[in-house]
């Protein structure tokens, strides 16, 4: 303003030479208020993609597997066991929306919208500028973070509704912030207090977290005059100190260390917790602090401009940035999480073949879990003979990033045992990794699987009325309703042949697994003998093969022989016979037996050729046998065999 | 116009509020309708909390009359029949020493059906108002949340007596269990807490400690407890008890003591000294007769012999090291079976006599556990299962009672089922036996009562009413150690979490009485 004004006071003089140009001062970079209204927009728009490309494009399955690890009852005694700890409510809200990962699509859409709801809340709470509202994206950055950094937490997490319970708080907090902006100062005050009593059973932590941000904002937006600067902050403080230690005489089953902490995840595992994952919590809980600083001040022009405007640009450049960044680091793509995640579902489906085909895609070696998916897989497509070795059957690690210690106890054991027909081990975990972790659809369903073939109907009946008050797992349990009602019905449910026939067939004794899944699988089967049913026998036999154990196999070997008369032998059981037969020549003579010329014979003797041939090979080039790296070598062209498994299939750590 | 609307709000509130009408054509249907939980034909106590249940016959609603001496009340909620309370009042108290007569109508597709009547008798003895039990997951090793509870009977009031959550975190957790009352009463009381916190909470005379009962002397701390009726004094027994699985059987579980002998404690002293540890007995759930000058319990007897029972003769060593006494167990499970005994006790000298028999149930194949005498000491009632201990997971386990005075056994079908029956607790009247019951659905244990009349008779046992009548459907913690009480704990669960977090007394062993 004030160099125009310098300008026409200047006037044109007739001696003078001719006015120069006057010096255009160049205008600072400005935003306008206009491009600022559409910014907000934007940025919801490229967070969108940036979550959906993470939830939607790389976590369907672990979605999927979050609702079937998620119970949300559809009753008035549901709603009354959550609100009978603090922050019920939000607990009660987020394993409603979990539902939604049903659809993978649909309840990442939902969680979306909510954290673009938050950006529209903050801007709103914390009155920012428009083109200020690209720090909203940080705290909903830090929960998308949080949604695909769980790995094996999954199986672990006590937090029920996980996904959505944060992403609630934060936005009903928000909201919270904003009328109490809207109020009058006396009207902050009692807003303030209420918020604090009310919220606390509501919302648990996010009560005195709401009331820290209207403190906050409060004092950074202070004029007043009404009221002494300080009632509000020191009656806010001590009614959100105060209440949770008053609520604690409510609350008889919450722990006074864990009352201001209520609905937030905790990530406790053997007695260590694990900070990194609760990082983004700490992030979203912190970054609104920041939006006082970007909010409007009165008489303030709306524009952007000069220094401030590159730093919202710059601002903008890193936050999408590093919300990027963090997602891709966050987020866990072991492709054998994902994949146990796809199988496991293709279990409960019995796509038998889509079991498979996923083993047969791996780009490395396969999980325990894995492995046994496929064994179950292979069984009930009549395959186990004939290629049970054909797959990989090498152990990995499984993926960890911190000291959680996974089990298959309490990953997939009982859908494990269920499939093998040890239902009351299946039950049993089902119930253990309940009674921790809470009830959830999985288990429920196998619960229920369970019972039926037990014959416990009037309690599978129990776990089917529960499964009906659900939203998207009510059409299982109504399929089961005419059989537990006519247990006659059960030769039509075609689903249960497989494990019904094993069932009736095996003896019961008092055992136990140590919580090792695997191992009690392998050694229960292969000590097993049944003349009675093909399958419990080709089982029994499969499983000693994979026990490497000579004495075993023989009896089973033969019992499956007679069983099978007529028909062709598996190849990977003429394969152990012919292998044992060669090894231990004493012990069975195996020269009348009718192998596979090409498959079994030659095969074996290329085997031995190319061993003998590599192994050579080294000796001569190191003077040492390294016996994995022989077997590297020979698994591209016998990696299929059970001679392959039997001499480098080694090393398996169960779990 | 305004006036209008209000009569209209008004009319339209009352309707809802109001009693559904009996429908006016139907067809007959000459059975006994079946509702859940069963009511049918059942004697309450003139002070029970209404019976509200739901009917599962086919349809979508549903409607109920009650007729009786003072008139008759209709309800129906869908399916469901929710009684007013102050009504259900009227209603019991009217009907003392007789019949509630109940017609239940259900609505399928528009079509009425009435199903034959079936009666409810209101006794004319009342309940103890109050009952309390552990809610608990059917579980096996994990436990997580566990509470002790308190319902008053007389209405659907419940409240927390003690959560292990209140002390429980992530890095370790608390089993609580046993909680158990001096005469009825709260003022003298106790329960156990284990692992985390760990240690037996005694109320004295309304004065909370929490003491170490484990000494170098005795198997383990104290386990089932029993309050002596008049002296402060508990009887325990230690035990040393571990669980295995059965790979098929619906049982699921055995749970079973490898040691167990039994300890008196003197909450005066804090001392302990043994009642019983003979050898190649495993004595376990003492119960003292109302006089307190008897101590029945159960003993099963049993050798360990150290061999493998698995191997077969041709396989045994002479010179094979004894497999452990856990692992014989399992082996020999159904070898171990427990008769019920009884002790005399001079409260004067605080000792204890010979032991004497009183129910031989080995010599019928069975094992005979968890004994309670009746407030006239007359019956005696147990749990009787094929063997072992535990027979909360034995679903043949039955509720016996044996009259003392005749020694024959009294008829108990009547409040059995098919399933798992344990823990029978009289009423402080007599007239009232609380037990758990697995008959709803072979996993979930509930709490049934059944009436014992004056004359010694057993009636059909009915579940502990809920407010909502799909309660027991959608609950998925079982109903644990159900005990009467005359009257509420009075300590409030925040005061005894503050003791629970201080350290355990540890009691003295007394010599003297071990010799």
């Amino acid at each position: 303003m004030s160099n125009k004004q310098n300008l026409n006071q200047k006037k044109p003089s007739f001696v003078s030479a001719p006015p120069k140009e006057p010096k255009k001062e160049t205008q600072p970079f400005c935003i306008s208020a206009k491009v600022q209204k559409i910014m907000p927009w934007c940025y919801a728009a490229i967070f969108a993609v940036i979550a959906a490309c993470f939830l939607i494009v790389k976590n369907s399955d672990t979605l999927y597997m979050a609702q079937s690890h998620n119970l949300f009852m559809n009753t008035s005694e549901y709603f009354a066991d959550c609100m009978s700890k603090p922050g019920g409510l939000l607990v009660w809200m987020g394993t409603y929306f979990t539902q939604y990962f049903y659809y993978p699509t649909t309840g990442a859409s939902i969680l979306i919208a909510l954290w673009l709801l938050i950006i529209a809340a903050s801007k709103y709470a914390f009155n920012m500028k428009s083109g200020w509202t690209i720090l909203a994206i940080i705290p909903i950055a830090a929960l998308l973070c949080s949604s695909v950094c769980l790995g094996y937490w999954i199986y672990y997490i006590k937090s029920a509704g996980y996904f959505f319970t944060s992403s609630l708080g934060l936005l009903f907090t928000l909201i919270a912030v904003f009328v109490c902006r809207m109020l009058c100062e006396k009207l902050k005050l009692v807003w303030v207090i209420l918020w604090a009593i009310v919220a606390y059973p509501l919302f648990g932590w996010f009560s005195w977290l709401g009331t820290i941000y209207m403190i906050v904002a409060y004092l950074v937006n202070y004029k007043d005059k009404q009221m002494n600067k300080f009632i509000i902050p020191i009656a806010g403080v001590a009614v959100a100190i105060l209440v949770p230690i008053v609520a604690l005489y409510f609350y008889p089953n919450t722990n006074a260390s864990l009352a201001y902490i209520a609905v937030l995840p905790l990530f406790w595992s053997n007695e260590d917790f694990t900070t990194i994952a609760e990082l983004p919590f700490v992030i979203m809980a912190l970054a609104p602090l920041a939006f006082t600083l970007v909010s409007k001040k009165e008489n303030a022009g709306t524009d952007i401009k000069g220094k401030e405007a590159y730093a919202l640009l710059a601002s903008i450049v890193i936050v999408f940035c590093a919300s990027y960044y963090a997602a891709d680091k966050a987020n866990i793509d072991d492709y054998n999480y994902h994949a146990e995640m796809r199988m496991y579902r293709g279990i409960e489906e019995q796509r038998w073949n889509d079991v498979l085909t996923e083993m047969g895609n791996i780009p490395g070696d396969a999980t325990r879990e894995m492995v046994l998916f496929k064994n179950i897989a292979l069984l009930n497509t009549g395959k186990l003979g004939s290629a049970l070795f054909r797959y990989n059957n090498m152990s990995a690690e499984i993926y960890k990033y911190d000291s959680l210690e996974v089990h298959m106890v309490q990953t997939a054991a009982p859908l494990i045992y269920y499939n093998h027909a040890k239902t009351n081990f299946a039950y049993r975990w089902c119930i253990e990794n309940s009674v921790e972790f809470g009830y959830n659809i999985s288990n429920l369903q196998n619960l229920t699987r369970c019972s039926i073939i037990a014959g416990e109907w009037d309690v599978a009946k129990k776990y089917l009325d529960i499964l009906k008050t659900t939203t998207f797992h009510k059409e299982w349990a109504e399929h089961y309703d005419s059989l537990v009602n006519n247990p006659k019905l059960m030769s039509d449910y075609h689903e249960f042949d497989v494990v019904k026939e094993l069932y009736d067939h095996m003896g019961s004794t008092l055992d136990g697994d140590n919580g090792l899944c695997e191992m009690y699988l392998l050694n229960y089967f292969s000590n097993t003998m049944n003349k009675d049913s093909k399958l419990l026998q080709e089982l029994t036999l499969a499983y000693a093969c994979i026990q490497k154990d000579i004495q075993m196999f023989w009896p089973r070997f033969f019992l499956y022989a007679n069983l099978h008369k007529g028909e062709d032998m598996p190849i990977h059981y003429q394969e152990a016979a012919f292998l044992y037969g060669n090894l231990e020549p004493g012990s069975m003579d195996i020269s009348h037996m009718p192998f596979d010329k090409e498959k079994v014979i030659d095969r074996y003797a290329s085997f031995q050729n190319m061993s003998q041939q590599i192994m050579r090979q080294q000796k001569s080039m190191t003077g040492d046998i390294d016996t994995k790296k022989v077997g590297e070598l020979m698994k591209p062209t016998f990696g299929d065999t059970f001679y392959w498994f039997y001499f480098f299939c080694r090393d398996v750590k169960s779990y | 116009m305004k006036k209008s609307l209000s009569i209209i709000a008004l009319a339209a509130l009352l309707a809802a509020c109001g009693h559904p009408s009996v429908p006016t054509s139907y067809s007959s249907d000459n059975k006994v309708p079946v509702i859940y939980p069963d009511y049918t034909d059942v004697v309450v106590p003139s002070n029970i909390a209404p019976l509200n249940f739901a009917v599962m016959e086919q349809g979508t609603e549903a409607v109920a009359r009650f007729t009786f001496a003072g008139g008759e009340y209709t309800y129906g909620d869908g399916k469901k029949i929710l009684i007013d309370e102050d009504e259900w009042k009227e209603m019991l108290a009217a009907s003392k020493g007789k019949d509630i007569k109940v017609d239940v109508f259900a609505n399928n597709n528009g079509k009425w059906t009435a199903y034959k009547s079936f009666n409810i008798t209101v006794a004319d003895e009342d309940i103890d108002q109050y009952i309390s039990y552990r809610l608990i997951q059917p579980s096996y090793v994990a436990y997580e949340d566990l509470s002790i509870q308190q319902r008053d009977i007389t209405t659907f009031e419940e409240s927390t007596i003690y959560s292990n959550l209140s002390v429980s975190n992530e890095e370790e957790g608390q089993c609580i269990n046993c909680h158990s009352y001096k005469n009825y009463k709260t003022d003298n009381m106790l329960f156990h807490m284990r692992q985390s916190f760990g240690g037996t909470m005694i109320v004295d005379n309304g004065n909370v400690k929490k003491v170490d009962l484990k000494t170098d002397s005795t198997i383990s701390a104290g386990v089932y407890p029993a309050w002596h009726p008049t002296l402060n004094l508990i009887a325990f027994s230690t035990d040393k008890t571990g669980q295995s699985f059965h790979t098929k059987d619906i049982a699921k579980i055995e749970v079973q003591d490898t040691q167990s002998d039994l300890i008196l404690y003197d909450v005066d002293k804090d001392e302990v000294s043994y009642i019983s540890r003979e050898e190649n007995e495993l004595e376990i759930f003492p119960t003292w007769s109302p006089d307190g000058k008897t101590l029945y319990y159960g003993s099963a007897y049993f050798v360990y012999t150290g061999r493998d029972h698995d191997k077969p003769d041709s396989l045994q060593s002479d010179t094979a090291a004894p497999i452990a006494m856990e692992t014989e167990m399992i082996q020999r499970y159904k070898e171990c079976r427990y008769n019920l005994y009884k002790k005399s006790f001079d409260p004067k000298t605080r000792t204890f006599g010979e032991r004497e028999l009183v129910y031989d149930a080995v010599a019928n194949e069975k094992s005979a556990t968890l004994p309670r005498i009746s407030p006239d000491g007359r019956y005696i009632a147990f749990a009787e299962g094929n063997w072992g201990c535990f027979h909360v997971w034995h679903p043949e386990a039955d509720i016996q009672i044996l009259d003392l005075k005749t020694g024959n056994k009294v008829t108990t079908s009547p409040m059995n089922s098919k399933r798992s029956e344990s823990y029978p607790v009289w009423s402080s009247n007599g007239r009232w036996i609380i037990f758990e019951s697995r008959r709803d659905d072979g996993n979930y244990t509930r709490p049934y009562i059944a009436y014992f009349d004056k004359k010694g008779k057993v009636h059909k046992a009915f579940a502990v009413p809920q407010k909502d009548p799909s309660f027991y459907t959608f609950f998925l913690r079982s109903f644990n150690r159900p005990e009467f009480m005359v009257e509420s704990v009075k300590i409030s669960p925040k005061e005894f979490t503050s003791v629970a977090k201080t350290d355990a007394r540890k009691v003295t062993f007394k010599e003297d009485a071990k010799k």
